[in-house]
């Protein structure tokens, strides 16, 4: 047996690629690299003829004869001017042919083709149009997937925590596509190298930069504009990129206010903006080593200033990544990373002479390494170690006018992350698979050692060559946990240990499907799941979570479990591609202390979704301005919700409103909202494309909603009065009360240009 | 060019459309409960709201007072029946001359009124507890405990002037580190209750507290002196009047149910809150009100 392996990269570029198959003649024996490009595959003494893929690039392949251990890396070109790519059929083959499901994978390409608010490509978007994962609420950039909560998602990018994923309290990821290489969600059948969270990874890989020559790309949106350069640092040995975004809506709005400074009727708007940086370089220190250093900075910054008023609200992630990569063997191949993640939030507030201040935060140093060990082509091994600190401060707060009044509070909680794992993904036969690994993880906090044993199991039955029967266990635990109340990801939601009275939240999952390639175009798959998670956590109603020094006694525990079917068909291909998602699911939570006990729905229950999506590169359209038009068409039960189905009238001692309502809610989530549907269409018009000119550019057109429905954002109940007014302070009887939703997003339009120079 | 500008005008006036939409959805019916609302004070004479649960979409002039029920309040064993107000009619009419049609019990410093009253004056009692009972006509009962807790002293109250000659106003009380209290600060100006110009019917402002919020002793109040502040709105020679509930658990937590449940139908984020009464049987609130009240003039 010998063995062949080697790096897989983009010619154009220099960059690794993720994913590229590597596969022989017969079409079953073969593999795809890793994150980092490398691949590994053992084989009898032989003649072969291996032949190296990857979605939308040229396929090369490689005859010889194999008698010693050999290192082949490949390069792969991106046929920009041939007009017919030679497209592979071995992604759909190695889909069925692994042990590994409940994965989706996208490319930052597939999402710039796709319409997207305000213009904006938001890989995390694109991940919600998959089954199994729904948005929270209209525009939302958060995930709840397979009924869990939002903070259950372990966001990773270039293997750094990054602990709040959005700007704009939700609205937009804070992944600018622009620096982003691949993203893979991982939704069941969780690699034995992730933990941490209950019930997803979505792990993004941030590119490397160009390492044949220097580049400007950039944008200009509705919103906001990009601009990213990236080059070699030594041709064909290490590259960077830099890459920023910013939105400008603050621009616009300073001026109108500083233009109606002398308007008495003027209502100050606040100014609002985001920006974030990705920064990360590469270099070969060696055949066999290689560096990287990668970095992501970003701020949301709210301001308002009238009169006396000065309020100023960030709030922002920081990330950095140190790794080296090491070939020890053709065999084994170790990654060895220092991460550093930070998030924090700051709210200062200044009222006349009173200063407040709140803030809360979580900073990890994260040291891991791992191994991948390819003794055999019937057996792939992982192993590694994982150490983390986490540094929690809760609460910070401080109030008063320097002088007679002054308060402070505020918590800090240092505490300790591990983990050790291993795995085997063992051919057993040609059509057996089974994985098994072990993930053994312990938390330190207070004087509190938690541990978990988190077995994970998936085995693949091969019915025919393009059919496969597949089956998963997975056990996750989460010992990190998120205080927010709004069933929403905001800003101000605070990060908090396990301890004494706060058990780590654990998860069951099990989940089982068919797999099915048919031909080299379409991929169809059916999957099944259970999930039971335990020591799941709420508030207490009317909980105080921003003062409060002792934040956990505020904490109850539950349960919630989940289950349901996704069907996932797929097209790849050619000039027309997309595809098509359906779940079914029900998710429940359990407290003794809400509901009176009884299970209820949380918000993000949803009965049924419906993803859409075709991306059509329409023939007729002239070579020197090829056009693809996206269309994207979703549908989901309305979330469930909560209403007072009962009032009653209360005076109060101090005399207010004599007819102020109380509202009564008897039974939580037993409402649902309407039904949620939306189209979006988008066009992407390349400008002379196959133009020999280094300067290519190309303008998107997006409309979102295209059928301007009214989507509810939320439903509530409205007192109706005689003179239009609100009731606040009046003493009149409304006249009646009606259901309302509100909407947040019309049918939007948008023109974004982007080039590349 | 002009279709485009028709096109972007059109999208343009679509998307500044009202985004509220009224939608129709089914209530279920939910079982009527009587609804208390008594407060003790030492020194005043008992008096007591009876209303009863609606539903949400019921008809809004339909009558919220429950008539004709026997509502008692015990203390040490001397049970005291109250009498229902003098309903001139059962039209119960929100919009007739007389609102509700009946001459309702009023306190004497705020808009207060109650439909149960009597003339016996509430002790001032440490020590033995105070219940009501309610029973309707229908066959519905209700009751509550309550307890006597002491005042807790007003420590300063006093108002502090900013550079432009604008006031704030701080109020505090100390805390007892022995005990686990709960406090309600209301701050009003001027007056609980003012003359109309032409001098003849009183307006009440109490209605209009600048400001009103419940604490606790956690967190920073514990052991200490137990403060709140109103922001610099204050002029000089502004009368200014402070109040420190010093209230019990139930009724702190009933406060800040009611607070959130409010509050959550209208937020796209509020998580939906059960009101937490302390009457059994029923909804509302039995408490005893023991404050400390002060008037101050900014300097």
């Amino acid at each position: 047996m010998h063995t062949i392996s080697g790096v897989v990269k983009n010619q154009s570029n220099g960059e690794t690629l993720i994913g590229a198959n590597i596969y022989l003649a017969d079409g079953v024996t073969g593999t795809i690299t890793n994150e980092y490009g490398f691949y590994s595959l053992t084989l009898p003494s032989d003649s072969i003829e291996v032949t190296f893929s990857y979605l939308g690039l040229i396929s090369v392949s490689h005859s010889l004869y194999l008698t010693v251990d050999t290192i082949l890396n490949v390069e792969l070109d991106d046929g920009l001017f041939i007009e017919e790519i030679t497209v592979n059929a071995n992604s759909n083959q190695e889909k069925v042919n692994s042990t590994q499901m409940g994965m989706d994978e996208i490319t930052v390409k597939e999402a710039k083709e796709i319409a997207a608010i305000f213009g904006e490509v938001d890989v995390i978007k694109v991940l919600q149009l998959k089954p199994g994962v729904q948005s929270g609420s209209e525009g939302s950039s958060g995930l709840f997937i397979r009924g869990g909560g939002a903070d259950q998602n372990h966001f990773i990018l270039d293997e750094a925590p990054v602990y709040n994923p959005s700007h704009l309290f939700g609205f937009f990821s804070t992944f600018n596509a622009d620096a982003i290489k691949n993203v893979k969600l991982y939704k069941a059948g969780f690699p034995s190298e992730f933990g941490g969270k209950l019930s997803s990874v979505i792990d993004i890989r941030m590119r490397e930069g160009n390492r044949k020559k220097f580049n400007v790309t950039g944008g200009l949106g509705l919103i906001s504009s990009r601009l990213t350069v990236e080059g070699p640092i030594v041709k064909d040995k290490g590259s960077f990129i830099l890459s920023g975004r910013r939105t400008y809506v603050d621009v616009f709005t300073a001026a109108f206010n500083e233009g109606n400074k002398d308007n008495e009727d003027w209502v100050q708007i606040p100014n609002y903006s985001f920006y974030d940086i990705n920064l990360k370089a590469n270099y070969d220190l060696g055949d066999k080593d290689r560096l990287f250093l990668s970095g992501y900075f970003g701020r949301d910054v709210f301001l308002y200033k009238a009169d006396d008023i000065n309020f100023n609200f960030e709030w922002g992630n920081a990330n950095a990544t140190l790794r080296w990569n090491h070939i020890v063997s053709s065999k084994l191949f170790v990654n060895t990373s220092f991460t550093f993640s930070d998030y924090l939030y700051d709210i200062n507030n200044t009222f006349d002479e009173f200063d407040l201040r709140l803030g809360s935060g979580i900073r990890d140093f994260n040291l891991k390494t791992d191994f991948s060990w390819f003794p055999s082509s019937k057996h792939k091994i992982k192993f590694g170690l994982n150490s983390i600190y986490h540094r929690f401060s809760v609460g910070r707060f401080s109030a008063g006018n320097g002088t007679n009044l002054n308060f402070e509070a505020g918590s800090e909680f240092h505490a300790g992350e591990f983990a050790a794992y291993f795995s085997d993904d063992w051919a057993i036969s040609s059509k057996v698979k089974l994985l098994t690994g072990l993930r053994l993880s312990g938390f330190y906090n207070e004087g509190q050692f938690y541990w978990a044993a988190e077995p994970r199991f998936a085995l693949k039955y091969s019915v025919h060559q393009n059919v496969s029967l597949k089956a998963n266990y997975s056990r996750m635990a989460q010992y990190i946990h998120l205080v927010s109340t709004s069933g929403a990801s905001l800003p101000t939601d605070v990060w908090y240990p396990s301890n004494e009275r706060v058990k780590p939240q654990f998860s069951d999952l099990v989940s089982a499907g068919v797999s099915i390639a048919l031909g080299k175009d379409f991929y169809i798959s059916g999957e099944g799941y259970y999930k039971w998670m335990h020591n799941q956590i709420d508030f207490r109603d009317g909980a105080n979570l921003i003062v409060n020094d002792e934040l956990d006694k505020e904490f109850i525990f539950g349960k919630g479990y989940s289950y349901g079917g996704e069907i996932y068909l797929e097209k790849k291909n050619g000039m027309i591609r997309g595809w098509i998602g359906y779940t079914l699911s029900w998710t429940w939570r359990e407290f003794e202390l809400v509901n009176d006990g009884i299970p209820y729905h949380p918000r993000h229950d949803r009965r049924h979704d419906i993803s859409i999506v075709v991306m059509w590169d329409i023939p007729w359209a002239r070579k020197k301005f090829p056009l693809t038009l996206s269309a994207t068409w979703v549908y989901g039960t309305g979330n469930a919700t909560s209403l007072p189905t009962g009032r009653y009238i209360m005076s109060g001692i101090i005399g207010q409103n004599p007819y102020q309502f109380v509202p009564l809610y008897t039974e939580r989530g037993s409402f649902r909202m309407p039904a949620y549907h939306r189209l979006d269409l988008g066009l992407v018009w390349k400008l002379f494309p196959q133009s020999k000119k280094r300067f290519k550019s190309d303008l998107t057109i997006s409309v979102y909603n295209v059928y301007n429905r009214r989507n509810a954002f939320f439903m509530y109940i409205d007192a109706v009065y005689a003179d239009g007014g609100n009731g606040f302070n009046s003493t009149q009887l409304p006249e009646k009360f009606e259901a309302k939703t509100v909407s947040l997003f019309p049918i939007i339009p948008t023109i974004t240009w982007n080039f590349k120079w | 060019m002009r279709f485009l500008i028709i096109i972007i005008a059109f999208l343009v006036a679509l998307s500044c459309e009202d985004m509220e939409t009224v939608i129709e959805i089914e209530m279920p019916p939910i079982e009527k409960e009587l609804v208390i609302e008594c407060y003790l004070e030492a020194g005043k004479p008992y008096r007591l709201m009876l209303t009863e649960t609606k539903n949400y979409f019921d008809n809004l002039d339909e009558c919220p007072f429950v008539r004709n029920a026997i509502v008692v309040i015990t203390h040490a064993g001397q049970r005291d029946t109250l009498t229902e107000a003098i309903f001139f009619n059962d039209n119960c009419d929100p919009n007739d001359i007389i609102p509700y049609g009946f001459w309702p019990y009023l306190n004497h410093d705020s808009t207060r009124f109650f439909n149960y009253g009597s003339n016996t004056l509430c002790p001032h009692d440490f020590d033995n507890s105070f219940t009501v009972e309610v029973w309707d006509t229908t066959g519905r009962f209700a009751m509550s405990t309550t307890q006597f807790i002491p005042e807790s002293p007003i420590e300063q109250f006093f108002s502090d002037s900013n550079n432009s000659g604008e006031y704030y106003a701080l109020l505090s009380t100390m805390d007892d580190i022995n005990t686990t209290d709960f406090y309600r600060f209301v701050l009003h100006k001027t007056s609980l209750t003012k003359k109309r110009s032409n001098g003849v019917a009183s307006i009440p402002v109490a209605r209009n507290p600048k400001f009103d919020r419940t604490l606790d002793d956690g967190g920073v109040f514990a052991g200490k002196e137990v403060t709140t502040a109103s922001n610099y709105r204050f002029k000089s020679g502004d009368t200014l009047i402070g109040t420190i509930y010093h209230i019990d658990k139930t009724y702190h937590d009933y406060l800040e149910s009611v607070g959130d449940a409010q509050s959550a139908n209208a937020s796209p984020f509020g998580q939906p809150a059960v009101v937490k009464s302390n009457i059994i049987g029923g909804q509302g609130i039995f408490a005893f009100l023991s404050y400390d009240r002060d008037t101050i003039v900014v300097p």
